[in-house]
């Protein structure tokens, strides 16, 4: 090992498991020593120091109190949050309007059915259909002209 | 109470997980807090930098473990789990605080100057003293300027001395990962004292 110690093997020395030969290497680079000795020293003071402050700051500590909602956002909150659950229920509940009928509507379906029928009755009781009407004269003719021809 | 909690200290300061099989150790919670609570805000101290801030954050960290104690089977120490729940209410903090977090905190910062006066040689000269003061003040720096999760981790391994396994449950990261955030963090120290010794 040519090198000096690094920060992994540093650590392992100051957690007292360094390896075989970084023991190997402390035993003759005496600048390795002189750094162990000196992290060793710096961070059993940084912690001291950091158990000490601690203590102080622990009884002038004073915990933060919450963040409070002012009580009007919470009135406002339930409001909102109970207008959200009851609107479905209200929209739900309404009375379904029943459909009156108009009655002039009615009556003049009624009439215009009437009439229907009436036509479709009077067609089927005529012997020639309304549609036909205007051949019937005419077939009439023919018939009558026929006649005088033959008896030229 | 008092006594049932004597027979599970094995060594001065830890309680042990001896009885956890039957009782889970949180509900007796005030012998708990009694025993940690100091460990706890130290540790959320210097990772908040606000004392009131790290104090509120100490009493959540015994009630999120209160309420979470069903789940607590025994499989770390009461220290970690109780490190662990306070390195995830500091990280949920600094997530949702956002820029006010760290401006009240800058307020009330915990700084190198306040750290040296509680450095105490009580038997070594004036001049060794006042080294080892500015020794610890460039420490601090250099903890201050490294990142968040380098700096728990640093915390955790030189201040609250937990093992790497223990950092690795702590912060929910791997071995590897909580070594190699650890190793670059010393990186930087020994860095900030070099520069210090040339100076």
């Amino acid at each position: 090992m040519n090198s000096h110690l690094s920060s992994e093997q540093l650590e392992r020395v100051l957690a007292g498991r360094p390896s075989y030969e970084v023991t190997q290497h402390l035993g003759k680079c005496a600048r390795c020593v002189q750094d162990v000795a000196a992290m060793r020293a710096v961070l059993g003071d940084f912690r001291a120091a950091t158990a000490s402050s601690a203590e102080h700051h622990r009884h002038l500590a004073v915990p933060v109190a919450p963040a409070r909602v002012p009580r009007v956002a919470w009135v406002l909150a339930s409001v909102v949050l109970f207008a959200g659950i009851a609107t479905p229920f209200a929209v739900r509940r309404q009375p379904v309007q029943p459909v009156v009928p108009d009655v002039s509507t009615q009556a003049s379906t009624a009439i215009s059915d009437e009439a229907l029928l009436n036509n479709v009755q009077n067609d089927l009781s005529a012997s020639v259909p309304e549609s036909l009407l205007p051949l019937a004269g005419t077939s009439t003719n023919a018939v009558n002209s026929t006649d005088e021809k033959r008896k030229n | 109470m008092g006594e049932t909690m004597l027979e599970r200290i094995a060594q001065p300061g830890e309680l042990t997980l001896a009885a956890v099989d039957t009782v889970s150790p949180f509900e007796n919670i005030a012998d708990v807090h009694a025993m940690y609570e100091a460990r706890v805000f130290r540790f959320l101290l210097f990772s908040v930098r606000d004392r009131d801030l790290a104090l509120s954050l100490t009493q959540d960290t015994f009630l999120s473990a209160w309420r979470s104690r069903a789940s607590f089977r025994g499989d770390c120490s009461i220290a970690t789990w109780l490190m662990r729940i306070a390195v995830n209410l500091v990280r949920n903090h600094t997530r949702t605080g956002g820029f006010r977090f760290w401006k009240k905190a800058e307020a009330t910062a915990v700084d190198a100057t306040d750290l040296q006066g509680h450095l105490r040689h009580p038997n070594a000269s004036a001049e060794s003293t006042l080294i080892a003061r500015q020794q610890v003040a460039q420490v601090w720096e250099s903890v201050e300027r490294l990142s968040a999760r380098q700096r728990t981790i640093f915390l955790l391994r030189f201040v609250d001395e937990l093992e790497l396994n223990e950092i690795a449950v702590v912060t929910g990261l791997t071995l590897p990962t909580v070594k190699s955030h650890l190793y670059r963090a010393l990186d930087h120290v020994r860095a900030g004292q070099g520069k210090r010794e040339k100076r």
